[in-house]
């Protein structure tokens, strides 16, 4: 698993300095931007595609989790070696900005044109998403931006997608195994390129980590209704 | 220039361009639907360009009464339909009726025979349906009645 991660780290790191990866890369910065967007709007049509596929497709296509994770990466991976932490939460907001308002738009436009239904009725679904990105961009971009820190608030940063992810991944079992596990593989390919990443940088703190990657889970767990009440379309 | 970026700038075009843009042609020439209003107003201009059998009135709509039909939408044409489809029915009931004058229903034949040149015959039928209609047609130009008179009974009578 890890020779795997490693080669997608390097090939990462490869493309944007011509060089292997060192310990701590500098900073991405606002290009990267663009390259968020444009991987933004990949899966956001990537993942239209399979809500209209039948089977256990369509539920990793309809979930969230995997998707804001890579958004996640992204803004991690641009903010790695900012030298100072407001760099780096501006670095990082903007390119999960850029990734999840290119997914979204990606992913309503291309179900309001296969689906032929008015600009207005897509406007609908769209529009709670599109209002609710704007803090998450911000409350994303500054976790990753954190997670790069030493110490216990890092390693709670790095844990916080088993916050989002695992309500949908124990949602996603209760239906049947199939449907989990075809959630639960790209969620934990993404987790596993976070840590490794961020394991290249500075040490972490296993059980801190795993701690509250739990606490963070469970809360995510109880606050999952809450938080699909606020978007009708969810 | 980067690797990375190219086949990053290539997926996006495959991936997202190219399908975009077929499915912007596919739903710019999606069918165009309209309110109970702009059917009826599509119903009425039909009407007028038609003469209804004697003794037939036309509705004032076409519009089936339902529970909760403000949000409903009808396709393009179907007022036309509507209109030439009650324009037949009235002309149909008099070819079929043997208690009229032989040149009563002559007329009303005549009538019914250039349904073939009506919307609802021209735009508003299937391929299948249109050989039904000819064979109907082309049976009552003949002088056998029993399919318009079986369809008419099944389709148009008010009281069925």
């Amino acid at each position: 698993m890890n020779s795997i991660v490693g080669k997608i780290r390097k090939l990462i790191g490869k493309s944007y300095t011509g060089a292997a990866p060192v310990a701590v890369q500098p900073a991405v910065g606002v290009g990267f931007w663009v390259d968020s967007f444009l991987i933004g709007a990949i899966l956001g049509v990537i993942a239209q595609f399979l809500r209209q596929a039948p089977g256990a497709l369509m539920d990793l296509g309809a979930s969230t989790s995997p998707w804001v994770n890579a958004g996640f990466l992204l803004s991690v991976f641009a903010s790695r070696g900012a030298h100072t932490l407001r760099k780096a939460i501006l670095v990082s907001a903007g390119t999960v900005a850029a990734y999840l308002y290119a997914w979204l738009v990606s992913y309503h436009l291309l179900f309001m044109l296969r689906e032929s239904i008015s600009l207005a009725a897509g406007w609908r679904e769209a529009a709670p998403w599109l209002v609710a990105a704007l803090p998450a961009s911000l409350v994303l971009g500054t976790v990753a931006a954190v997670s790069h820190k030493h110490g216990l608030l890092g390693d709670l940063c790095l844990a916080a997608p088993f916050a989002w992810s695992l309500p949908e991944v124990t949602q996603a079992l209760k239906t049947d195994w199939l449907t989990g596990v075809t959630l639960v593989i790209p969620i934990a390919v993404l987790i596993a390129l976070l840590i490794h990443m961020v394991k290249e940088e500075r040490p972490l703190g296993k059980v801190a980590v795993l701690a509250t990657a739990l606490t963070l889970g469970i809360m995510g767990i109880a606050l999952y209704p809450v938080a699909r009440s606020l978007i009708p379309s969810w | 220039m980067r690797r990375l970026r190219c086949i990053l700038v290539a997926s996006f075009v495959l991936i997202v361009v190219i399908p975009m843009s077929y499915f912007a042609v596919r739903y710019s020439r999606r069918p165009t639907f309209l309110l109970p209003e702009q059917v009826v107003a599509e119903y009425r201009a039909e009407a007028a360009l038609l003469v209804l059998a004697p003794g037939w009135e036309w509705p004032v709509s076409p519009l089936a009464p339902v529970p909760d039909g403000t949000s409903i939408m009808y396709e393009e044409g179907w007022g036309k339909n509507q209109a030439d489809f009650y324009w037949f029915c009235s002309w149909a009931s008099r070819t079929v009726d043997l208690q009229l004058p032989a040149d009563a229903r002559q007329q009303a034949l005549e009538n019914v025979l250039s349904l073939q040149s009506k919307y609802f015959f021209t735009n508003g039928l299937s391929a299948d349906s249109k050989a039904f209609y000819v064979r109907m047609l082309r049976n009552a130009a003949d002088g056998d009645m029993d399919e318009l008179r079986g369809y008419y009974e099944l389709n148009c009578r008010q009281d069925t």
